[in-house]
């Protein structure tokens, strides 16, 4: 081979070697010219700018890192490492990162340089953002009924603005949901999420919650002061759930902050400005508690800037099947059981149900199913009380497959303790069968000991001979 | 949710049902330009859910078995679907109250469309598989118990062939060894059940669900990037729930056979970008049946592997693998009904010849995780 | 001994004159302002202003695309019979999808016969006399029809398509231009049906306009054989390729990707043309470029055209912004093997301004001299050529070696028909693939043959 050949075999060679090894490293990894032009980038470089190789080979270092006089250390040659940098992407947002460079030299004169960058280990934003985290987002409100999904569209598009919104909506049906993904979505989703619910706290404590102490101010007050829900939420929103529930003058108070952006501590004299979105949200009906003098019309239509109305479950029916399948993965993979199939007879309980409890009830029904039932089809006997109550006159039918059957066919609308205990028990028995193993598997499957379960089958025994 | 399908949604239903065929589900442009056709001259079809079903009525799922290939060639005229749907009313002395999926990908989820439009009935929206599966007898509805038969099936010369059996599989065997007499392919119409049964034993919603992954898709414009963001939002918010993104990479090597007309074999794939270096093989049978790096198995079916064009966000079919492609795998769970035991003993990996017991994705990237001492809250982007 | 070569794209129309030890002897290019014809007369009467001995020209070979939809546009009468051959009766009609412009263009009547053969060539049924003859006569076609035939997988067996060529030649007379479709090659009925009323289409208007371009070239005393390129790069006698036009559509992509590795002096490479404010990324193995199935609509229809595969990046007003770079640079990503990277070459009129900006970093970037005159180039570099695409159906007597024997025969045939020397005819390629979905018996084979001009 000629030698021209070779070196050009050689070069080719020593490229793919970089190209691979540059890939395989875990951090953004740039290689400049002895001038800052960029030559080389790796895959998690193209990752954190954003922007693929070849639109990076066209830029100079200075257009993509800001900080740490880059350029000069480059042009000069010199080493350095953990240099506070930032990364500017491709849609302009600045990330913080630490760079470390190592010069590359030929014949003794500059001829570029390698620039490693690796996450810097703190950030201010991220910090608050960890103490008051958001754990919700629009992909966690589940449904595709025609409604969910065009509140969610409202929802979205009203949560970039800083307009305070009031949620209305039944209990259950998801509203610090609707207002966490709001938060999430809104210009201050970096922010802090604080929540205040006004039902769970005593009176005599909300306001100083809502609106914080200084030293002093009553006894017990911490040394130092104490923040409130207000301050804590600086930058971010403040959720003020159930707000039906704070009483006149608290609501008095709370317009007078709304209206001038300023809080007073408790025993404190300053006014502090205040940085918030507020989202309240209620299950009451305020309307009629104006009329009734319950709730102030002017804080009313301060919150009600824009209102979202979260409908009921019973408006959403198409969604049910999904929030129930929904839970009981979750459920089966928390229990370790395996999913269930259910009836049509139990479907059609759960489908004509009217909720009052809204998803958090689907998600208790689901519950109880799951712990209920052993079998792999849930029939009408194992819903709860509440689904079964509709009409316990039509048994269920059988399927194809024989369903476990009840020993006791009470024709009374509940079953007392007793007697639910009585047919758990017996189910146990007929699945895994009378033997002493079975007797083992039975009360590990009840949640009960084996000398439980055998005190209360003397029990049932002694009562079939009485009611012989 | 969707309730009426109108000519200009039949191109969504089949672009987004194209994602859930793991692979397979064939495709064909006939079918679809028949389907609107259809609709545009018969009337748009309603798409009920299935409690809004009356309790008596009698569903007949439909659809088409055997060579895409074929049957762009020999093409079908629509009537073949009325017509076994028709035979299977006569068979066991009913009348039809609507149409359901037996399929819902590839092909499969327009053939009930079709029907639907040309017989002037609803089609309920459900199916017996959540993707596509090679046999007519891997469905949840054999699975729950459901009668195969009379299952009956039609060329488009109308030749017709009825099977009768109290044996699920023997149906489905017959069913198959035919479908190469008859020419190649054949409408079938089978599983005929009352409401009650289809409420239990089918998977729902997942026509709508097709629907708005191909509305999604198409808004998209071949951009991977979207394409993906659409699949992650539309199936973490269904019964199937949050894919993960499994590997970027470029396929190095394909190793196909065909036998009986089945394609089989694996392809090898090469991580690229932030997946560099990683060595993963997926293996095929018609579809793509196990993922795994290495040794490591990473997705296997039922759940399904959904391999993508990197550069259109296309699903890639197992018989359009070429080797250069870039490509991104993700792995979708599969719709809980799927993943009950008497389902997987139908079509769980031991169907497949694979000696590992089967394992949801979402756990098999937990032990991965937990391994790694990583906390994954979103998986993607 | 010089060759011409005419390249007329949207704009402009490129010349150039080799002589025979393949050097380039003269280029010259030309806005296309009213019509490309006005364009090829200036460069002729330049080159003759310059001293070029026009009458050395022994071949002209001419790669065009777009003309035929402008031809077929501005042409009056142009009526295809479509007959289709199959088992399904009232399935959907041909030209289903096309636009209301093709409809208004194209008459078609469209004719079923009872018949076509099942995936292992077998018949389904036979053709009927009586059928043909009383549909045919229904039919009350004009004069100035032409053909199209296509029967249910006749790529396996093309019986009755020829039987039915027969019928037509015996009932119309035997200068009735017929276009079977099983030349076409692709599975899928519609799509093939598509191409070959296509073809019978425009083959009724490619006579005259190439009557035009022959004038003009008597005019210059330009006594030569006259070639057209070919989708696939590859060249064929005028004379054939009236009758195959739809095989010359796409030719300018396959002659610029040819060109662009001939210009670059590389035989593996990956290509990037950019003209009229479009990027097409496509690839050369060989120094032949890569071909692909691809589903291509052409005013609505569906048609299978086997073409380079390419990937088409359009709208490009932003010039070399960094989204269009990246979108190349993907685009390149897809044909790059996974180890080795290959050089990537631009041509096209307006490349420079992407080259000029696209630093890879792992492969060669190359802007050669001359890039604007790629496709010219590639088109007068193109050896003469054929191919064929079939279906075998194995069987007892017939094994895989036989077919491929069988094939490549055939291949060899259609080099010749295309105006190949028989003694320098030699195979490219034979591609043996199996169907998808359909038992191993069914084979999918196809051959290319090329040769020196005869």
């Amino acid at each position: 081979m000629q030698p021209p050949e070779k070196l050009d075999a050689e070069k080719k060679r020593l490229l793919q070697e970089v190209q691979v090894l540059l890939s395989m490293v875990p951090v953004p990894v740039v290689v400049t010219d002895a001038l800052g032009n960029i030559l080389h980038a790796n895959a998690v470089a193209e990752n954190v700018w954003k922007r693929s190789q070849i639109a990076l080979t066209n830029k100079h270092i200075r257009e993509i890192v800001e900080g740490g006089e880059i350029e000069a250390l480059i042009k000069q040659g010199k080493p350095a490492h953990k240099i506070p940098v930032r990364i500017k992407d491709a849609a302009n947002f600045l990330h913080m990162y630490e760079c470390r460079i190592r010069p590359l030299f030929v014949y003794r004169k500059v001829a570029g340089a390698v620039l490693q960058f690796t996450a810097a280990p703190y950030a201010e934003h991220k910090e608050e953002r960890r103490k008051h985290p958001v754990r919700y987002t629009f992909s966690d409100i589940r449904g595709n009924s025609d409604i969910i999904v065009s509140l969610k569209k409202q929802s979205a598009h009203i949560a970039p603005t800083d307009s305070t919104i009031l949620i209305r909506g039944e209990s259950g049906t998801g509203k610090e949901v609707f207002a966490q993904a709001i938060h999430a979505t809104s210009m201050r989703k970096d922010g802090p999420f604080v929540a205040l619910n006004c039902a769970a706290i005593p009176e005599a404590l909300l306001e100083s919650e809502l609106f914080g102490y200084e030293e002093g101010s009553f006894t017990g007050a911490k040394k130092g002061g104490k923040e409130g829900r207000f301050e804590l939420a600086r930058g971010g929103t403040l959720f003020l759930d159930e707000i039906g529930d704070m009483p006149l003058f608290l609501q008095a108070k709370l317009l007078r902050v709304l209206q001038e952006r300023r809080i007073e501590r408790i025993g404190g004299t300053d006014t502090i400005p205040i940085d918030v979105r507020v989202i309240a949200a209620t299950h009451k009906n305020l309307e009629a508690m104006i009329v009734d003098g319950r709730f102030r019309e002017d804080l009313y239509f301060r919150l009600n800037v824009i209102p979202l109305y979260v409908p009921p479950l019973r408006n959403r029916k198409e969604d049910l099947y999904d929030l129930i399948h929904y839970f009981m993965k979750r459920c089966s993979k928390r229990l370790g059981k395996e999913q269930k199939r259910l009836s049509s007879q139990a479907l059609k309980r759960l489908y004509d149900y009217h909720w009052p409890g809204n998803i958090r009830e689907v998600e208790n029904v689901v519950e109880y199913i799951m712990n209920l039932e052993i079998g792999e089809l849930v029939t009408v006997t194992s819903l709860p009380a509440s689904l079964r109550e509709i009409d316990e006159k039509i048994m269920p039918k059988l399927t194809k497959e024989p369903p476990v059957e009840t020993v006791h066919d009470n024709p009374r609308e509940i079953l007392t303790i007793d007697e639910k205990e009585t047919e758990l028990i017996l189910k146990a028995l007929q699945r895994f069968g009378r033997s002493t193993e079975g007797k083992k598997k039975a009360a590990a499957s009840l949640g009960i000991s084996i000398a439980t379960l055998y005190r209360r089958l003397q029990k049932i025994r002694y009562e079939k001979k009485l009611s012989k | 949710m969707k309730q009426t399908i109108i000519e200009q949604d039949v191109s969504q239903f089949a672009c987004g049902a194209k994602y859930l065929g793991a692979g397979g589900g064939g495709s064909s442009n006939i079918l679809e330009l028949l389907t609107k056709r259809a609709i545009r001259e018969h009337g748009p079809v309603q798409l009920q859910h299935p409690f809004d079903v009356k309790e008596t009525e009698w569903i007949i799922p439909v659809g088409i078995m055997g060579s895409t290939t074929i049957m762009n060639e020999k093409i079908p005229t629509g009537w073949e679907l009325v017509e076994v749907l028709r035979a299977v009313e006569k068979e066991k002395e009913i009348r039809a109250g609507a149409v359901a999926g037996i399929e819902i990908a590839g092909i499969n989820v327009l053939t009930p469309i079709l029907t639907a439009a040309l017989a002037r009935l609803p089609v309920i929206d459900c199916d017996g598989m959540g993707r596509a599966f090679t046999g007519i007898h891997m469905t949840t509805y054999h699975a729950f118990d459901i009668s195969l038969a009379p299952l009956v099936m039609t060329d488009e010369k109308r030749k017709s062939i009825l099977i009768q059996s109290d044996n699920n599989e023997e149906a489905e065997c017959i069913a198959r060894n035919t479908v190469m007499n008859m020419g190649g392919w054949a409408a079938f119409a089978c599983y005929a059940m009352k409401t009650k049964h289809m409420r239990e034993t089918s998977i729902y919603h997942t026509f709508s669900l097709a629907w708005r992954l191909g509305r999604g898709v198409k808004k998209a414009h071949e951009d991977i990037h979207q394409v993906v963001r659409v699949l992650m939002e539309e199936l973490s918010n269904s019964v199937y729930g949050t894919p993960r993104l499994v590997t970027k990479g470029k396929i190095v090597e394909i190793y196909c056979d065909m036998k009986e007309g089945q394609l089989s074999g694996s392809l090898f794939l090469e991580g690229r970008g932030e997946y560099t270096a990683e060595q993963w093989e997926i293996l095929f049978c018609n579809e793509y049946v196990l993922c795994k790096q290495e040794e490591n198995v990473r997705v296997m079916s039922p759940d399904l592997i959904c391999v993508l064009d990197a550069d259109t966000g296309h699903p890639v079919q197992v018989e359009e693998l070429e080797k250069n492609r870039n490509v991104w795998v993700l792995g979708i769970p599969s719709p809980p009904l799927v993943r009950t035991s008497k389902m997987l003993e139908v079509v769980g990996p031991e169907t497949y010849g694979s000696p590992f017991s089967f394992l949801p994705v979402e756990s098999l990237y937990e032990q991965m995780d937990a391994k790694r001492g990583v906390g994954h809250a979103t998986a993607w982007d | 001994m010089l060759r011409l070569g005419i390249d007329v794209g949207k704009q402009r129309v490129d010349c150039i004159v080799m002589d025979e030890k393949i050097r380039m002897f003269y280029v010259s290019t030309r806005s296309v302002i009213k019509h490309p014809l006005s364009g090829m007369k200036e460069i002729l009467e330049e080159m003759k202003q310059q001293g070029i001995r026009l009458s050395d020209i022994k071949q002209v070979i001419i790669s065009a695309s777009s003309e035929y939809e402008e031809g077929l546009r501005e042409s009056e009468a142009v009526h295809v019979c479509a007959i289709r051959i199959g088992s399904s009766q009232n399935s959907l009609p041909p030209f289903y999808e096309v636009t209301d412009i093709v409809r208004e263009t194209v008459q078609l009547t469209c004719v079923e016969l009872s018949g076509g053969h099942y995936v292992d060539g077998s018949p389904i049924q036979d053709l009927m006399m009586n059928e043909w003859n009383e549909k045919m006569d229904r039919a009350a076609l004009p004069e100035h029809a032409t053909f199209a035939v296509t029967s249910a997988f006749s790529p396996v067996n093309p019986e009755h398509e020829q039987t039915v060529a027969q019928w037509i030649q015996k009932k119309f007379g035997e200068g009735r231009a017929i276009t079977l479709s099983y030349e076409f090659g692709s599975i899928g009925l519609m799509e093939r049906e598509n191409a070959a009323i296509l073809n019978a289409a425009l083959s009724s208007v490619i006579p005259s306009l190439f009557q035009n371009v022959k004038q003009v070239l008597r005019q210059y005393d330009i006594h030569a054989g006259i070639f057209l390129s070919q989708n696939d790069g590859f060249l064929m006698t005028y004379e054939r390729a009236i009758s195959y036009p739809i095989r010359t559509l796409h030719s300018r992509i396959a002659n610029s990707l040819r060109g662009a590795s001939l210009l670059a002096g590389r035989e593996d490479c990956i290509v990037v043309i950019v003209e009229n404010k479009r990027l097409y990324i496509g690839m050369v193995e060989e120094g032949i470029p890569k071909l692909r199935w691809s589903k291509r609509d052409i005013a609505g229809m569906y048609m299978h055209v086997h073409i380079p595969e390419v990937v088409m990046i359009d709208n490009i007003i932003h010039g070399a912004s960094d989204e269009v770079l990246e979108r190349v640079y993907q685009a390149t990503q897809r044909f790059q093997p996974p180890y080795e990277p290959l050089p990537i070459v631009f041509v096209g009129n307006e490349c420079s301004e992407i080259a000029g900006r696209f630093h890879e970093p792992w492969a060669e970037v190359i802007q050669p001299e001359y890039f604007s005159y790629a496709s010219a180039i590639g088109a007068c570099m193109a050896p003469v050529g054929g191919w064929i695409e079939r279906m075998y159906w194995l069987s007892e007597g017939t094994g895989k070696t036989q077919v491929i024997e069988k094939a490549a025969a055939e291949a060899i045939k259609e080099a010749i028909l295309a105006g190949a020397e028989e003694r320098s005819i030699a195979l490219q390629s034979v591609k043996v693939s199996p169907l998808a979905y359909v038992p191993n018996q069914a084979l999918r084979i196809q051959v290319r043959a090329f040769g020196n001009f005869a």
